[in-house]
């Protein structure tokens, strides 16, 4: 051990630089795959507390039959019920239904969205994407807050009256007056293009379905602790034909690109390893022929070479503790440090993230898991390219290691 | 020679071919040598004559293609790698012309190297090594490396190694090629004095008459068979 500990520091240039190699690939590991987690963290939060929530309660056929029918009462004691289970922190009931708004000569295919103005804030974030306006204000009738690329559309501003059209739960067409009170600049395509919110009272008049909703959307605690929550919630209500549906099944396609972006991020980081890997196994490779020589004496004094085999290991064993504890260190503090400094970016970028349904940030996080992936992969990789360079000192032979120059 | 003397290594006919890119090279072509205990022996010979060979052979390092090499009665090459090396551990002592040395030790902790192999606790070993050291005048160098030293206080730590575990033989290939005459000598005398005072056998290569001249048994070598085996002394 002695040995392989002087070793090391024989050939400065090239330790210096395994270990550089091993540092630097632990640290791009560590930060790559913390940026991925931590913005998956941030865009999760951030897109659940804008509209959909990390769960909703729905009709069990809503999900795939989306219409009128497929609802349910909303009685004080089901969202005592709700309320009740731990985890859950807020609730807020909804009304979704498809309609034509008109304005002037001009008319549109919008989404209704009937939301409680009282309790809606408490569980999302649409209150706070208000441009122009305000809010839907408790017990305020016949007003709607529009998005406002289709006020834009429709060439109608905050305090123009516009007429909705929709068909009722009874069949019947239904057409009210409502004046905007609100425009919206969510960045997500749905709302600002199409949505249309207004509260609960009006929708259940406009629809003739008074006292029934959709959803009702419920805010959690702790995101980390989603699953176990929807499960109490599903336990809670199952003899209910409700179901509870998490984000990942209220927004699949979400769900799918944060995946589609996990794998590219895995991809590289494959590679990253492989180049590490052949790097490490160069370098390792390099000081061992370099030492033939030396190996050679070692073994015709009467050294056996699973004792060299084991100096040798420790050599590399040493090497690759201190570019781990080097790289997950650096890592760690810049991991951090963009946890708690997120980068917003803007121009192509954050339209293109906005195409596939991401914010403009990236952040990152030093969750244990991080950590933990960093510190197996770099170093089951080392020790893969420890293998080679030890399979050679096991089958060295003396005279080849006297004899090589 | 004295009847009574102990045979430490007994060659019977061995020979040995390299293949050298396929070409096959006889460097040894069958040569049958008997070392007895206290031999101070050089074999000598010209460049490519097959000395090393020869050495390499008789030192456990190197298999011959043909005939036997017996160590103290038992047959060398029928052993496995692992007792190979602690054979050479327990009983040979190695001097090679150069480069002798691990670099990154001390020359006390190369003197203690094979000791350490063999398990010395690190007190006894240190006493001992450092001892020998002193015995071979070059004690106040215990604590440099190897390449803070001449070649012939190299060569000296070398010897002081070889003989570190009380070895049965030591083998010696060449050991003053990369001295001057002064140091070589010195050297010489050195090993002359461990063969008259711990009754150490030496074994040793040389092409340099200056050294031939002080065996006190010669071999000499040619185109890798014995063509002369003399008594000097
Ligand atoms: N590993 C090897 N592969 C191929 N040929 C070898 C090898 N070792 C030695 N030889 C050849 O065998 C012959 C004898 O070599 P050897 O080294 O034993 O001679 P030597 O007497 O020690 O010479 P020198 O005085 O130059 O050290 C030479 O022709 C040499 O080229
Ligand atoms: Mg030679």
């Amino acid at each position: 051990m002695k040995i392989g500990w002087r070793n090391l520091w024989r050939n400065k240039r090239r330790t210096v630089v395994t270990i550089a190699a091993i540092t630097f690939a632990t640290a791009v590991f560590m930060f790559t795959r913390g940026m991925q987690y931590g913005t998956y963290e941030v865009n999760i939060r951030e897109i659940t507390r804008l509209f959909s929530g990390p769960l909703q309660i729905q009709h069990r056929d809503y999900q795939d039959t989306p219409n009128l029918f497929h609802s349910f009462v909303l009685s004080d004691s089901l969202v005592q019920q709700v309320t009740t289970v731990p985890g859950v922190r807020a609730v807020t009931p909804r009304v979704y239904t498809e309609g034509l708004i008109a304005f002037n000569h001009n008319s549109m295919g919008v989404t209704l969205i009937a939301v409680d103005p009282r309790t809606e804030p408490q569980v999302t974030t649409i209150h706070q994407k208000i441009k122009q306006g305000t809010f839907l204000q408790p017990g305020h009738r016949w007003e709607i807050v529009a998005g406002e690329k289709l006020l834009k559309n429709l060439n109608a501003a905050v305090g123009d009256t516009v007429v909705l059209l929709t068909q009722g739960f009874d069949g019947s067409m239904g057409n009210m007056k409502f004046t905007i009170v609100g425009s919206l600049r969510t960045g997500a395509r749905e709302l600002d293009q199409f949505g249309v919110f207004m509260a609960l009272p009006d929708a259940w008049e406009l629809l003739t379905m008074a006292g029934r909703v959709h959803a009702l959307v419920v805010d959690v605690d702790n995101l980390k602790r989603l699953y176990a929550t929807q499960k109490a919630l599903q336990k809670r209500l199952q003899k209910t034909p409700l179901v509870v549906l998490n984000w990942e099944e209220l927004l699949p396609e979400f769900k799918q690109g944060m995946e589609l972006d996990n794998l590219s991020g895995l991809l590289f980081l494959v590679l990253l390893v492989i180049v590490v890997a052949f790097g490490i196994l160069n370098t390792l490779l390099m000081s061992i022929t370099e030492r033939f020589r030396e190996f050679g004496i070692m073994l015709s004094v009467g050294m056996t070479n699973e004792r060299l085999a084991v100096v040798v290991f420790w050599e590399g064993i040493f090497l690759m503790l201190i570019g781990l504890l080097l790289g997950v260190s650096i890592a760690g503090v810049v991991n951090y440090y963009v946890q708690l400094h997120p980068i917003v970016f803007g121009g192509e970028l954050a339209k293109i993230s906005e195409e596939y349904g991401f914010l403009p940030v990236l952040s990152n996080t030093v969750e244990p898991r991080v950590w933990i992936q960093t510190i197996v992969s770099i170093g089951s990789i080392s020790l893969l390219a420890l293998v080679y360079p030890l399979f050679k000192v096991l089958h060295l032979e003396p005279l080849k290691g006297l004899r090589y120059t | 020679m004295s009847e009574t003397r102990q045979v430490i290594i007994q060659a019977t006919n061995v020979k040995k071919t390299y293949h050298d890119n396929g070409v096959p090279v006889q460097a040894v072509r069958g040569i049958s040598l008997t070392i007895y205990q206290g031999d101070f022996l050089v074999i000598a010979g010209p460049s490519g004559s097959g000395k090393t060979t020869l050495l390499n052979m008789l030192g456990a390092l190197d298999p011959p293609t043909e005939g036997e090499v017996i160590f103290e009665g038992e047959p060398l090459y029928t052993k496995t790698r692992k007792q190979l090396a602690d054979l050479r551990l327990e009983k040979i002592g190695f001097v090679f012309q150069a480069y002798n040395l691990i670099p990154v030790l001390s020359a006390l902790e190369n003197v203690e190297f094979p000791m350490m192999l063999k398990g010395i606790p690190e007190k006894e070993r240190r006493q001992r090594a450092q001892a020998i050291l002193t015995d071979l005048g070059i004690g106040d160098l215990a604590h440099k490396r190897p390449n803070e030293m001449s070649g012939g206080q190299q060569q000296r730590v070398a010897v002081a190694r070889a003989i570190g575990n009380n070895p049965t033989v030591v083998l010696a290939d060449e050991p003053t090629a990369n001295l001057d005459s002064v140091t070589g000598n010195a050297l010489l005398d050195l090993m002359e004095r461990m063969n008259r005072e711990k009754h150490i056998t030496f074994v040793f290569s040389s092409h340099d008459p200056k050294v031939i001249q002080r065996a006190r048994r010669l071999v000499r070598l040619r185109d890798g068979v014995i063509v002369e085996e003399e008594v000097q002394k």
